[in-house]
């Protein structure tokens, strides 16, 4: 065994270096997703990725989550390459579907990461997380006697239950009324601020990417690339009163003139 | 109230039945229900059959859970080592295009007597069970396979804790299918080579020309075969409320 190399405290938690990722479509014609993307992730940041349909923001997930493998460049998780981070069970992930699986109740939902890893169920680690999103009381309960907004805390529960060292969030609050996505983002937001993990989430809500991210990342439509950087510069935490600050609408607005810009 | 259509249905049936009997609709060799009802009521007559409807039952069952055993196992093996997914749908389509004759046949010359029923009765579900469960092994949504591969689960975990409970409701699905020809199976199987069950009986019926025995027997079977699809109905069921 070699020992683990030291982290440098300064390096970036996610380093990704000319990335592109091509898909090969029938009769061998191919599709550029992603062309020229460098970008650093700091660790403890949360880093939002927005963009127009089509923009390739899913396939960066997918390429940082290991489920999609570059075409040419370089993706690095600290010091590893995602399949190793994924091999030692420190990735969280949370999708649009809510993926929990029907025949589990809440708490071996949450619990799955420990069986699928080969550990024993820490049930005290299960139950805390359980309460950090709300869900306390349902445990024993079936996905599918729960609301929509309430299947997606206990999928955030389940992303978070092994301390992942990158947590990835592919829209998670895509399908739910705007109500509950806001109630849930707020929530995610003092979620986040206990655990300061690095995250990466994608979404095509300008408002979700300002409130939760340290920055927001503009991308545009394919092949692609990254059109626009700019950092979030709100205080943490940032509780809902910061969603009718001046601050916030400027942030949003200049953000929206970026999409339009690369929006055809 | 929703037993109303079932029962409409019987009675219709019954009807339907009795009339053509008594009509002679088509000729002598179709007796009336009544007369049926007669056959059956003679207490000697429902022994003979229930220890036949018995005996061809328990063929059948046998027949179902051999077959169905090695068809899931097969299955199992397309989903875990996909490069002999192939081969395995191949050789379970060679399998069923055997005439399940012409397998009692064959089953007569190289088995033990007893065996052949249950071996027919395999044979002939092994397919359907295969088909039902290579499917519902391979129902679960890309976002659950994304979510395991994300997890670090290795292809046996990710077979055992997503595509296994994803598949007990649809392979149950495919166990109920195949149970009327388990018991279709056994029945060949008996003709060739038993000297109890349904199968005789239904040949002894027609070469004595023993017209109400024969449509009695022929009602045992159906009656076999609708019993064992309701217990598989039922057992989806509790599996549906569990699983899904």
């Amino acid at each position: 065994m070699l020992a683990e190399p030291a982290v440098r405290q300064d390096a970036p938690a996610i380093a990704i270096r000319g990335l592109r990722v091509d898909f090969t479509l029938d009769r061998g014609r191919t599709v550029t997703a992603l062309e020229d993307v460098d970008l650093d992730v700091a660790a403890g940041s949360f880093l939002v990725v927005i963009g127009p349909s089509g923009c390739g923001k899913s396939t960066l997930l997918r390429v940082i989550a290991g489920l999609t493998e570059p075409t040419a460049g370089t993706v690095r998780v600290g010091a590893a390459t995602p399949h190793a981070l994924v091999a030692e069970h420190r990735l969280g992930i949370a999708f649009q579907d809510h993926a929990l699986l029907p025949w589990l109740s809440v708490f071996d939902n949450v619990a799955l990461p420990f069986r699928v890893a080969g550990r024993p169920v820490d049930a005290a680690r299960v139950d805390e997380l359980l309460a950090l999103v709300g869900m306390s009381e349902f445990g024993a309960a079936r996905p599918r006697q729960l609301s929509g907004g309430m299947r997606q805390r206990v999928a955030i529960a389940r992303a978070l239950v092994l301390h992942p060292r990158i947590l990835l969030l592919d829209e998670p609050f895509g399908a739910l009324d705007a109500v509950t996505r806001r109630q849930l983002n707020v929530e995610l937001q003092r979620i986040w601020s206990t655990q300061r993990i690095t995250t990466v989430l994608v979404t095509h809500s300008i408002d979700e990417a300002v409130f939760l991210g340290d920055r927001v990342v503009v991308m545009t439509p394919r092949p692609g690339r990254i059109f626009r950087d700019a950092a979030i510069p709100l205080a943490r935490p940032r509780g809902r009163e910061v969603l009718s600050e001046a601050a916030f609408h400027a942030l949003t607005d200049d953000l929206a003139r970026a999409l339009d810009d690369v929006t055809p | 109230m929703r037993a109303f259509p079932v029962v409409a249905g019987l009675v219709a049936l019954a009807v339907v039945w009795e009339v053509i009997g008594r009509l002679h609709v088509f000729g002598t060799t179709w007796p009336t229900l009544g007369a049926v009802l007669a056959y059956l009521a003679v207490p000697g007559n429902q022994a003979l059959l229930a220890s036949a409807a018995l005996r061809t039952g328990g063929e059948a069952l046998a027949g179902l859970a051999l077959g169905s055993a090695a068809a899931i196992v097969l299955a199992s093996a397309g989903v875990l080592v996909p490069a002999a997914a192939p081969g395995l749908g191949a050789l379970a389509s060679l399998v069923n295009g055997i005439p399940v004759i012409a397998i009692a046949g064959v089953c007569v010359l190289t088995l033990p007597r007893d065996a052949t029923p249950v071996v027919v009765a395999a044979l002939a579900v092994a397919f359907i069970v295969f088909v039902a469960s290579s499917a519902a092994l391979t129902t679960s949504s890309s976002t659950n396979r994304d979510l395991f591969a994300v997890l670090g689960a290795s292809r046996m975990t990710t077979f055992v804790r997503l595509d296994v409970p994803g598949a007990i409701v649809g392979t149950i699905d495919g166990l109920r299918t195949a149970a009327p020809v388990a018991v279709v199976g056994a029945i060949v199987g008996e003709w060739f080579a038993a000297e109890h069950g349904l199968g005789p009986l239904l040949v002894a019926s027609m070469q004595n020309y023993a017209i109400e025995q024969l449509w009695a027997t022929t009602l045992a079977g159906t009656l076999l075969s609708v019993v064992l699809y309701s217990l598989l109905g039922g057992l989806r069921a509790v599996a549906g409320a569990r699983l899904a």
